[in-house]
Order: C-alpha cells, then sequence, then structure tokens
C-alpha cells in the first residue's frame, strides 16, 4: 500500500478526464434509468415518458460533471474577461 | 364702347411703355376714359367716337393718333432722359476713374518713400501690394533712371541742335567782317613795322594813328616829317637794343664772378673733411687693435685653466678604475670556492622540489582517473532503458572532485530527486514521444475554454487531418510534431525539446511531463559533458 498513487502522467490527464467522464455518464443515467422506473411503475401509472425524462436528467448530470472537469472555469453567469495585452 | 375699351387698352400699354408719365397725364387719361365708357354706355359708336372727341381737350384728334402722339412725346421724353442720364453718368464715371486713378498712383509714388504709408496702404486696399511691388521691381531695374537719363540727353541734343542753328546764323549775319581785314594789313604797310618791345608798340600805335590824321589833311613836308619820325623811332628802338645787351653782359660777368668764388669755397671746404675723415679712421683703427690684443690675452688663459682641469680629472678617473679591478680580481678568486659549496645546496633544494611536485602530480592522476571511472559509471547509468538512480556516482564523484570548483558547482546543481530517481535515456524519450504525439493529435482542435463537446469534436475532427512529416516550416501543431519527430530520429533531444516547448494550450499541457523528463536528461547530460571536460584538462594537467 503506498501511500500516493502512482502520478498521472501529463499526457494521460485527458484520457482520465474521459474516463471519469463516461463512467459518470453510465453511473448516472443508470441512476437516472431505474429512479425512472420506479417512479414510472409507482407514481405515474405506467407511463413511458418519466423512465426518458429520468434518464434525461441523469445524462445531464453527467454532462454538466463532465464540462466541470473539462473546463473548471465555465462557471454559468460568469464570463472572464483577459486583461489587454499590455 | 368696344371703341372705349380698344382705348383703354392701349392706354394701359402705352403706360406699361412710359413709365415716366406724369401723373397729370395718368389722371386725364383716366378721366377720359371715364367719359369714354359714361357716354358710350348709352349710345352707339358714333355716338362714342363723339363723346371721346369731346373728352379729349387737348388734342381734337382721334385715338389712335392721341396715343400714337403721346407714345411719340413719351419716348421723346425718354430718350431726353436717357441721354442726360446717360451724358451725365457718363461723365460721373469719367472723372471718378481719373480722380481714382490719379489718386491710386499718387498713393503708389507716396508709398515708396514712406514705410508706415506704403504697410496702411497695401493693407487696406484691394490691388495695392501688386502695384508697389511692380513699381518698386521697375525702380529697382533702374527703368526710372534710365527714361531720366534718356529725357535729358534728348534735351541736351535739342539744345546742342538748336545752338548750331544759332551759330550758322549768326556766322551768316558776321561775313561782312572778314572783309574789313585785309585793307587794314594793307594800310599799315604804309607806315612803321611793329617792333617786338610792348612800349614802343605803342609808341607805334599813336605813330600811325598821327599818320593816319597827317594823311587825311594835306601838310606840307608830311613825308620829311613821316621819313624822320621813322627814324628817330627805329634809333629809339636800336639805342633800346644796346643798353639791353650791355645789361646783359654785365650781369654775365657779375655771375661769373660769383661762381668762381663759390667755387673756390667748395674746394677748400672739402679738403678740410678729408682730412678730418682721416684722422677719424686712423684713431678707431688704434683703438680696436687694443681691444683685441686684450681679449686675445684673455681668452689663451681661460682655455689653460680649462685644460689643466680636465687633465686632473682624467687622472683621478684612471686611478679609480684601476683600483676597482683589483678588487673585482681579489674577490672572483675568493668566490670561487665559496661559489660551488651554494651550488650544492641549490641543487639539492631543487631536488627537493621535483621530488615533492612528483607526488602531488600522482596524486592528481590519481583523482582524475578515479573521476573518470565515476563519469563512465554516470554515463552508463543514463543510458540504460530503464530509469537507474545513480545518486551513489554522484556521490562518489563529488568526493573525489573535492578540490575542483567548477566540478562540484555542476554536480550541487543536480537535483536530489532526479539522482534519486534516474533520468530517462534518448530512446525511452523516443517511445515515449509517439503515444504524447498522439494524445496531442487529439487535443489539437481543442478551443482555448472547450467543454466536453469541444473536446469531443476535437478528437473526431483530428481522426481526419493530415500527418505531417519531416522538417516542415509552421507553428501549428501538426508541424510542430514532425519537427520534433524529425529531430528525434536524429537523435538531438535538445532541439525537439525546444520545439515541443512552442505548443499551447492543451497540447502544451499533455506533453509537460514529456518536456520535463527530456529537460532532466539534458541537464545531466551537459553535466556529465563539462565534468568530462575538466577530467581531460586535469588529465593533460593544464589544470
Amino acid at each position: 500500500m503506498t501511500n500516493e498513487e502512482k502520478k498521472t502522467s501529463s499526457e494521460d490527464i485527458l484520457n482520465k478526464k474521459w474516463d471519469l467522464c463516461l463512467s459518470n455518464l453510465l453511473v448516472k443515467s443508470g441512476i437516472g434509468l431505474s429512479v425512472g422506473i420506479v417512479a414510472s411503475a409507482l407514481i405515474f401509472k405506467k407511463k413511458s415518458w418519466p423512465i426518458a425524462m429520468s434518464t434525461g436528467f441523469g445524462i445531464g448530470v453527467a454532462y454538466a460533471d463532465c464540462q466541470r472537469t473539462f473546463n473548471p472555469t465555465a462557471i454559468p453567469g460568469v464570463k472572464i474577461i483577459k486583461p489587454p495585452p499590455s | 364702347m368696344l371703341g372705349a375699351i380698344r382705348q383703354a387698352a392701349r392706354v394701359r400699354t402705352a403706360n406699361l411703355f412710359s413709365p415716366n408719365v406724369t401723373r397729370q397725364q395718368i389722371f386725364l387719361q383716366t378721366r377720359k376714359r371715364i367719359y369714354s365708357t359714361e357716354t358710350t354706355s348709352k349710345s352707339t359708336s358714333d355716338i362714342s367716337k363723339a363723346a371721346t372727341n369731346g373728352a379729349t381737350p387737348f388734342k381734337g384728334a382721334t385715338p389712335t393718333e392721341t396715343v400714337k402722339e403721346e407714345l411719340a412725346a413719351n419716348n421723346a421724353v425718354k430718350e431726353e432722359l436717357a441721354k442726360k442720364k446717360g451724358f451725365g453718368f457718363g461723365k460721373f464715371i469719367l472723372g471718378i476713374t481719373i480722380f481714382g486713378g490719379i489718386a491710386y498712383g499718387g498713393a503708389v509714388y507716396y508709398s515708396l518713400e514712406h514705410e508706415d504709408f506704403r504697410d496702411a496702404f497695401v493693407e487696406h486696399v484691394y490691388g495695392a501690394e501688386k502695384s508697389v511691388e511692380y513699381v518698386e521691381d521697375l525702380q529697382r531695374q533702374g527703368t526710372f533712371e534710365r527714361i531720366g537719363k534718356d529725357v535729358k540727353q534728348f534735351n541736351n541734343k535739342a539744345f546742342d541742335k538748336g545752338k548750331d542753328v544759332f551759330n550758322r546764323v549768326n556766322q551768316i549775319f558776321k561775313q561782312p567782317d572778314t572783309v574789313k581785314v585785309p585793307i587794314e594789313k594793307i594800310v599799315k604797310e604804309r607806315k612803321i613795322e611793329l617792333p617786338e618791345d610792348p612800349i614802343l608798340l605803342k609808341l607805334t600805335y599813336t605813330l600811325n594813328e598821327l599818320i593816319d590824321i597827317l594823311d587825311n589833311y594835306d601838310v606840307k613836308d608830311k613825308d620829311d616829317l613821316i621819313k624822320r619820325a621813322k627814324e628817330e623811332l627805329r634809333e629809339l628802338g636800336t639805342h633800346i637794343d644796346l643798353l639791353r645787351i650791355e645789361d646783359q653782359a654785365r650781369i654775365q660777368a657779375h655771375i661769373t664772378e660769383q661762381n668762381e668764388k663759390y667755387n673756390q669755397l667748395y674746394v677748400s671746404k672739402e679738403n678740410e673733411l678729408k682730412r678730418q675723415l682721416e684722422d677719424e679712421k686712423k684713431r678707431i683703427y688704434e683703438q680696436h687693435y687694443e681691444q683685441f690684443n686684450s681679449e686675445l690675452a684673455r681668452e689663451s688663459a681661460r682655455h689653460n685653466e680649462e685644460l689643466k682641469n680636465e687633465l686632473f680629472r682624467q687622472s683621478v678617473e684612471i686611478q679609480r678604475r684601476w683600483i676597482r679591478d683589483v678588487k673585482f680580481m681579489v674577490e672572483k678568486e675568493r668566490g670561487g670556492r665559496l661559489a660551488r659549496l651554494d651550488n650544492i645546496n641549490h641543487h639539492l633544494k631543487i631536488l627537493e622540489r621535483i621530488s615533492v611536485d612528483n607526488a602531488e602530480h600522482l596524486d592528481d592522476s590519481l583523482k582524475t582517473h578515479r573521476l573518470w571511472c565515476a563519469l563512465r559509471a554516470l554515463q552508463n547509468a543514463i543510458e540504460q532503458p530503464d530509469r537507474i538512480p545513480f545518486a551513489n556516482q554522484i556521490a562518489a564523484m563529488r568526493h573525489l572532485s573535492s578540490t575542483d570548483e567548477i566540478v562540484t558547482t555542476v554536480l550541487s546543481t543536480i537535483d536530489d530527486n532526479v539522482a534519486n530517481n534516474g533520468v530517462d535515456s534518448i530512446s525511452d524519450l523516443s517511445a515515449r514521444f509517439a503515444t504524447v504525439r498522439d494524445e496531442v493529435r487529439r487535443a489539437s482542435l481543442v478551443p482555448e475554454n472547450g467543454g466536453v463537446f469541444a473536446h469531443l469534436l476535437s478528437i473526431m475532427l483530428s481522426k481526419v487531418l493530415f500527418h505531417k512529416h519531416g522538417l516542415v516550416e509552421g507553428s501549428d501543431v501538426e508541424s510542430i510534431l514532425a519537427r520534433v519527430q524529425y529531430h528525434l530520429n536524429e537523435n538531438d533531444l535538445d532541439t525537439a525539446t525546444r520545439e515541443l516547448n512552442q505548443l499551447k494550450g492543451w497540447p502544451k499541457k499533455l506533453a509537460e511531463d514529456w518536456i520535463k523528463a527530456a529537460r532532466n536528461h539534458l541537464e545531466i547530460k551537459q553535466a556529465i559533458e563539462v565534468i568530462e571536460t575538466q577530467a581531460t584538462l586535469s588529465s593533460l594537467s593544464v589544470v
């Protein structure tokens, strides 16, 4: 058991990010799907739209997380203005 | 009624053409019209005619005729007025122009002399500057002087011509004078010849006059008297001549006497001066001779003194030298034996120093050899395909080169981490570059603040890009990668690293680790090179 993990070499940064993204996508959409199925079964009288909507929510959350990992400065509602070159 | 209307119309047109028709005329015309309309409203054209006839008090003619007359009169008036106006206006304009011209010319002329007036004139009057400048130019060119000279010349010529004419006229009138002269000459010959003396001349003139008078009267013995007068006058003349000659002779004698006297005086004076000069010469000569003798004696005495001094000095010098030589020879003899002992001592010292140096050299060379070995070990470690830590080797080298400043400095620059972890070899780095290149290609199209989809697009579209090879120019990602590959193929890690450092943004971030590793390798290699050179130099015992 090493104290610190092996450091990621710089060329693998993006790969790691993609890994995170994809795993996030799968997990969250899976959760969304299951929640949708449950909700549709219990509350919404076996309609199909809650499933789709819930899955969509899951995908959306995954997308937002992905966006944050790839570009942490793109906070909604905030624009970064670069100072003019002097 | 029609006729009245026509008349009225005609009157109106007449009014238009003659604006200077008087009010009274207009009034009359209107009254006429009124009358005419009154009558014609009741009657036929005949009655209207009669009425109009009656309504024209000043001319008993038909309306057309009256109108015509009126027009004619108006025209006449107009012409008169026009003439008056034209004539008066023209005269006025002419007068104004002439006056203006004179004033302008006068102003220009005045401004030539006075500066203040010139400034004011030029400032306020339009076109004044040009004319003043023109006139000044003319003045400078001297046209005025020329014109003045011409005029004067012409005047002179005219005056001369006038004088000529006058002279010629005078001459014509003076002709009769020439006739008189020869007559006088003839008359004089009969009388007495003119002597040169002025007093006698006067006398002859009076006698001539008397002869003239006598000629007029018939006196007896006239000719005898005249002849006697002539004779006596001639005698007088000769007497005067004789007196003159006597006088001259006397004067001449006096002059020669004076001349002789003065000549004698002069000669005596000359002799005296000559004697004086001789005396002076003799005296000066004797003086100089004495002076010269005394000088000569003095000079010879001094010279003798000098020679004696010189002789004395030289004798002293020779003696001293002789003594020195003797001393030197004695010393030489004495020093011979001592010098030999000194020599031996000196040699011994040299030998000591040589042995010590030798020992030092051996130590140094041993150290250098050891350093070389350590260096070789380090190089070996670096060129291994895996990372091998070389901290031991560096420690050993540090120990070995404690005296060398450069080596210690270089060794101190090597990072401990690097020493502990080892460095990648060039082959390692080349292999790693392949992966780095693929990653960089995938991220090459990402914009600055791209999100997920930007990265996704970049990945997809970069698969469509063409790959470049070889040494291509350009600063885009593909060219840089091609160049780096080319340099790596030539084993030129330094240039490859520099090229890769030119990436920007995400590609740079991905390539950072590779660049760091390459840098480490390059640093270690540089350190090794420096130590190598140092070791070479010390092994050549230059350092």
